[in-house]
This record gives structure tokens, C-alpha cells and sequence, in this order.
């Protein structure tokens, strides 16, 4: 028995993310999947998962278990044999309680009372949680979540495990900790499949790992494994001399929930430049970006041209400061792309540098061409990214903090995009923050490298690739 | 004595009765006997205050408008301004006693057992809940990418309403994956781990009130 893909073809309006795939988890397989973040990872685990073509997407080819179809299974069958857990922690449970959720889901398999308890209580065990039953999800930490999630699906009795990038918002030791229970319960039989952009931690444990490419799977040679451990490979930025900063950190305390992620002696952001923040997944640069574009509270001092940034008025502050938000539609203000077009060649900071005729180049440079009447809802996940990136370059405010600005880009578009940002950046002297896993792409136009490890952060020449 | 169901038609059945009804007596007798069961039940002073402050604007609002340009004579109008008011009072505290030590989850479990509600809508309502402090993050992060783009987006801009519903179908659709993965099927059975009965003493209780209800309304001049 196990987990079979069978010439799977997964569609979203008309564009295949997973063409004509053949694929195998059997129990006791722990099994790794790389790719850049878009290149199609979620789709993939939500149709092995059963949850698509039901949420979404065109599904051609069968997911089986045992000959069975998942996608044609009642919820509540599948659920005994195969669980999904969700990148974003938040997501995932539908009640606000620890036993009120397990409560739920083992409702959904008719079980009685008296085994409800006992499944609740081997579940929390297992993943070393017993003392959180009566926990409410708000006071959880990511990494608390994630063993919960996981203690649910082991409740629910699922022998195939999908797990999609569940360290995004997992502390380093969190994480360590779950690989090593994802290591347990593959050698007790589970078949495990999980998918992360970043290997750290996983090549003594896994069995076998693919790659997520032009829309299939590629096995890789174990032999070739330590090419994707990037931990060994860096490369030395050249120093660059003092610059004035943009904003100043002294003695700044960042909480994320109950948890403290920043403690920061003193640092400056250099303005001008564009500095690369990278980190371990979980580390908390997404709040640390927050709080820098005032969406987050802070206490210490954390100041832009001298003044407190908690005293800056919003409206003079976004005059300055802008942010590419990590998911691209947070930032569509109108419905249509010339719409959107129109808005920021209006309002920008930088009229004069942005022509009809430059916008047009880069519109074209970009493949957004012949689009202006499409919603920007219905754009593909990397035309929105562009799109995106584009308007807030066209903005062009003072400093641009960019979180994830690469994410689910083709090749070329990840050239085009880095032009772009480096150009403007250059022409205008804009200030830039980039935060993105794909540092190979950014390290080549980056002026500086702030590296973020255990709540404090620090200049570094040298960037992991 | 009762359940959460049974509190809840009894409200129901309240609520009607005195909405059909023009006693000042019966409704004052009403929110005495709401405000002293909360006071037994030890019901924080504070959250009795705040009751009080919603109260009052509506509670002198109907009044005075009753009073001052209802159609009858002054007496009249006295006394349907006075009905009025404390027609307001009457709802707020038969809310308040309805929901004094009661979760919505309680609530929406007992109703999905004794009344045959629909799971898919329980656990809908109870996600939405769960949803709320998201969304005031939310509708700040939309404010604050409006202001990156030199717009303000004020309250009554439909751009924020648009931009919240998005996430709110997303959030939605997040949280419906979620239920499918744990087992949730629409319309299939599933097993009960708590049961909320409907005790007899609580129809016992309700039809004793309701008949208290008539004898107050037979008696009573005002």
C-alpha cells in the first residue's frame, strides 16, 4: 500500500503548476521536496492531499491509496488515511481551544466519547504536549502550533503525512525538534513527505528528496545532496564604507505573540543601499519588517531621520516608506492593472523619472503587457508579484522594505525584477530592504548583508547562498 | 435547569411576548428578575455597568420620542413612552441573562443537538469568530498600503470593504480546506462528545413563566 500519483496534471486557469507527474510515498518513506516558494509545492500537497480539484484548481490524472481515488473519498475516510499540514499555523484549526479542536476532528470519524479521550491524550503525548490540552491557540507559539497540528493528524489516524513548508513560522529549535519526530514517526511507518525551501537539518534524516522544477519532480542523487546544502557555500560582499543610516536601533525589543524574537543592542540600516536581511526560517524577520513599516509594536528605540518611529504620523510616514508585502494582493488598492497603472504614475514621488515611455518599457520588460483589463485577482501568482513589485517601484517612496519580492518567479522574471530594483534603486538613491530566501539571485545587486540569528542582528560580508 | 436551547426560547418566547404587549408593570417585573438572577450569579459589576451604558441612550431615546410626539393625549404618551423604554430594558438584560456563563460554542452545540442546525453552519460561525482579531490586523495593514500609495482609505470607502472581504474569502476558504483535512463532510454523521439535554424541569420552568407572564398581564393596570 501506498500513496500513488498517476500522470497528475494540476491547472489553475489554463496554466499547468504540475504537469503528467508520477509519484510514489510509501509508509515509512520520509521524503524532502525543494523549490523556490510558488514553483508549485502547495498545489501539489493539497491534490495528494484530496483537498484538490474540491478547493480549487483543474486536476486531470488520480492521487490513489490502495487503488482508491483520494479526491472521490468522503472527507472523514480520507481523513484516517492521509493529512495535510498547512503552512500558515493560524489556518489550521477551526476552534479556539486545544481539546475543542481535537474534539471536532474525532467527531468527524463518529468515535465515542471514552475514545475521543484516550486519542487526545496519546496524540499530545507523542509529541511531548500533554500539559496543553486545555490551551487556547492565541497563547501558542508557531512552533507549539505545528506539534499540535501534527498530534491532530496522528489523532485522526492518518498513516500518510503531507507537510507544506511547516517551519515558515517555527523558531530554529521548534524546528530541530519536529525533524527529529517526523525522523520517529517515519521509522514507526508514517509515510511523511515535506516541503521547504530551505534543506537545513534534514539530510541525516530524510530517505530520499526531489525538486520541484518547470513544473515536475526530479529526483536528486543522494550523492548530490550536499550540493543543496548551501551551509558550506557563501560569498564576500565588498566592504562598503560608512554610510549615513536610514533608521537606528538601540536597544530594541521585538515580541511575536509571547515570544521575544528581537533583542537588539544598537544596528543601523544604511541609507541609499540595498541591504539583504536573511535569517533562519521562524527567526522573525517578517515582525522585524513590520515593525520597521509600523504594522507591529516594539519597545526600545527604533528611529528613522531621528524621530521615534512609533511618533511619526502614519500618513507622513507612508509618504516615505513603503512595503512590498510578502503576499502580492495585500497591496492592490483598485481591481484592473491599468487601474493600478494609472494610480501610481499619478501619486508617485517620482514623476519625472517615470515617463509614459518608461513605464511602458517595463510593463513590456515584465510580460504584464496587453493585460489592463484583467483583474488583478485573476493574475497568475508571479504576474501579481511583478505587478506588485512595479507599482512600488513606480512609487518610488524613500525607503522600500521588500519581504520576499522573488517569490514564485520563472528565471527570467527574477532578472527582469532585479533590474528593476536596481535601477530605480540607483537613478532615485532609494534606501532598500530586501528579506528573501532566494539570496543567490539577490546577492548579485545587494550593497550590504544584515544577518539575523537568535533575536539579534549584525552586519555580515559574508551571505549563505 | 435549563439548557442552553431552552434559555434561548424562553428569550425568544420573552421577547415576543412583551414585544406584543404594553406593560409597564410587566416589563419593569421582567428586568428586576434579570437583574437580580445576574446579581445571585455573582455577574461582575462592570460588565453590569456597561449594560447599563448601552441601555440608556435607546432606553431614553424610545421614551422621549413616544412622549413628546406620540399622537394620544399626554397620558397616553407617558404611558407608551414608558412601554417603550423599558421594552429596551427588557431586551438587553434577557440578553444579558441569556449569555451569562454561556459560551457561543455552548450555544451553537446545544442548537445543532436539540434543534437538527446544521453543523456546516456551527462550526461556520464559531470559524468566523475565531476570525475577528485577524481582521482588525487586517483592515490596518489595508489602511496602511493605501497610504503607501498616497491614498487614504477612510471607513466609509468601499476599497476597504472590497480589500477585507478578499481576505475574508480567503481566510474562509483556508479554514474549509482545514475542516475537509480533520474529516469535516457536509451532511455526514457524526458522533456527539458532549450531549446538552433538555431537561423536563426546564420546560417546567418556562411554561411556569409564561403562565407568571399571563397572571402579571391579567393583573396588571399599567
Amino acid at each position: 500500500m501506498a500513496l500513488d500519483a498517476k500522470k497528475l496534471t494540476v491547472a489553475y486557469r489554463q496554466s499547468p503548476i504540475i504537469e503528467d507527474l508520477d509519484f510514489t510515498l510509501n509508509p515509512s518513506d520520509l521524503t524532502l521536496l525543494m523549490g523556490p516558494s510558488g514553483s508549485g509545492k502547495s498545489t501539489l500537497l493539497k491534490t495528494l492531499a484530496g483537498l484538490y480539484p474540491q478547493y480549487g484548481g483543474q486536476v486531470s490524472g488520480a492521487v490513489e491509496i490502495a487503488g482508491t481515488d483520494v479526491s472521490t473519498m468522503p472527507a472523514h475516510d480520507r481523513a484516517r488515511q492521509i493529512a495535510l499540514l498547512f503552512q500558515n499555523p493560524d489556518d489550521q484549526f477551526a476552534m479556539p481551544t486545544v481539546r475543542e479542536e481535537f474534539i471536532f476532528a474525532l467527531e468527524n470519524l463518529e468515535l465515542n466519547p471514552a475514545e475521543i479521550d484516550e486519542r487526545i491524550n496519546k496524540a499530545l503525548a507523542k509529541v511531548g504536549l500533554s500539559d496543553f490540552i486545555d490551551r487556547a491557540f492565541v497563547t501558542l507559539s508557531g512552533g507549539e502550533l505545528q506539534k499540535v497540528a501534527l498530534a491532530e493528524v496522528l489523532a485522526l489516524g492518518a498513516k500518510y503525512l503531507l507537510l507544506d513548508e511547516p517551519f515558515a513560522a517555527v523558531d530554529s529549535q521548534s524546528r530541530a525538534e519536529l525533524q527529529v519526530l517526523l525522523q520517529q514517526l517515519s521509522q514507526e511507518g508514517y509515510g511523511i513527505l515535506v516541503s521547504d525551501h530551505d534543506p537545513a537539518g534534514y539530510f541525516d534524516k530524510i530517505k530520499s528528496f526531489y525538486q520541484v522544477k518547470n513544473t515536475n519532480l526530479y529526483q536528486v542523487n543522494r550523492q548530490e545532496w550536499q550540493q543543496y546544502d548551501y551551509q558550506g557555500q557563501i560569498k564576500v560582499l565588498a566592504e562598503v564604507g560608512d554610510a549615513d543610516a536610514a533608521f537606528d536601533m538601540n536597544n530594541l525589543r521585538v515580541q511575536n505573540g509571547d515570544r521575544l524574537v528581537l533583542n537588539q543592542d544598537i544596528l543601523k540600516v544604511s541609507r541609499g543601499l540595498i541591504t539583504l536581511l536573511t535569517g533562519p526560517n521562524g527567526v522573525g524577520k517578517s515582525s522585524v519588517l513590520k515593525t520597521l513599516a509600523k504594522l507591529h509594536g516594539y519597545e526600545g528605540s527604533l528611529t528613522y531621520r531621528d524621530q521615534e518611529v512609533s511618533a511619526w504620523k502614519k500618513r507622513e510616514y507612508y509618504h516615505e516608506i513603503g512595503l512590498v508585502f510578502q503576499n502580492a494582493a495585500d497591496q492592490f488598492i483598485n481591481i484592473t492593472v491599468q487601474e493600478e497603472l494609472d494610480q501610481v504614475q499619478k501619486s508617485s514621488h517620482q514623476k519625472r523619472y517615470w515617463s509614459d515611455d518608461r513605464l511602458d518599457q517595463w510593463v513590456t520588460a515584465l510580460h504584464l503587457n496587453g493585460l489592463g483589463d484583467r483583474s488583478v485577482y485573476t493574475l497568475s501568482g508571479g504576474q501579481q508579484k511583478k505587478l506588485q513589485l512595479l507599482l512600488m517601484m513606480v512609487m518610488a517612496p524613500t525607503v522600500l522594505f521588500l519581504d520576499e519580492p522573488l517569490a514564485g518567479l520563472d528565471e527570467q522574471s527574477v532578472g527582469v525584477a532585479l533590474d528593476l530594483i536596481q535601477s530605480c534603486q540607483k537613478a532615485l538613491q532609494l534606501t532598500i530592504l530586501v528579506v528573501s530566501h532566494q539570496t543567490r539571485d539577490l546577492v548579485e545587486i545587494v550593497d550590504q548583508h544584515l544577518r539575523y540569528e537568535n533575536t539579534t542582528i549584525a552586519n555580515q560580508v559574508e551571505v549563505n547562498l | 435547569m435549563m439548557n442552553a436551547t431552552q434559555r434561548l426560547v424562553l428569550a425568544v418566547l420573552i421577547s415576543l411576548e412583551i414585544s406584543l404587549t404594553k406593560s409597564v408593570t410587566l416589563n419593569l417585573i421582567l428586568v428586576a428578575g434579570a437583574l437580580s438572577i445576574l446579581l445571585v450569579r455573582r455577574q461582575s459589576l462592570k460588565r453590569l455597568c456597561l449594560y447599563l451604558a448601552v441601555a440608556i441612550i435607546p432606553v431614553l431615546g424610545s421614551f422621549w420620542s413616544f412622549y413628546l410626539y406620540g399622537s394620544g393625549t399626554a397620558a397616553e404618551n407617558l404611558h407608551f413612552g414608558m412601554v417603550m423604554g423599558s421594552r429596551v430594558l427588557v431586551f438587553i438584560f434577557i440578553g444579558a441573562w441569556l449569555t451569562l456563563g454561556m459560551t457561543p460554542y455552548v450555544l451553537l452545540a446545544s442548537l445543532r443537538q436539540n434543534l437538527k442546525m446544521s453543523a456546516t453552519f456551527t462550526y461556520g460561525i464559531l470559524g468566523a469568530l475565531n476570525f475577528l482579531p485577524r481582521f482588525r490586523q487586517a483592515f490596518t495593514a489595508i489602511q496602511a498600503a493605501g497610504m503607501m500609495r498616497g491614498e487614504v482609505l477612510r471607513w466609509w470607502q468601499p476599497t476597504l470593504y472590497f480589500k477585507s472581504l478578499v481576505h475574508a474569502i480567503k481566510w474562509s476558504k483556508n479554514l474549509a480546506m482545514a475542516m475537509t483535512s480533520h474529516g469535516f463532510q457536509e451532511g455526514a454523521n457524526r458522533s456527539a462528545y458532549r450531549t446538552y439535554p433538555m431537561p423536563v424541569s426546564g420546560w417546567v420552568v418556562m411554561a411556569a413563566m409564561m403562565a407568571g407572564i399571563q397572571v402579571v398581564l391579567f393583573l396588571a393596570r399599567y
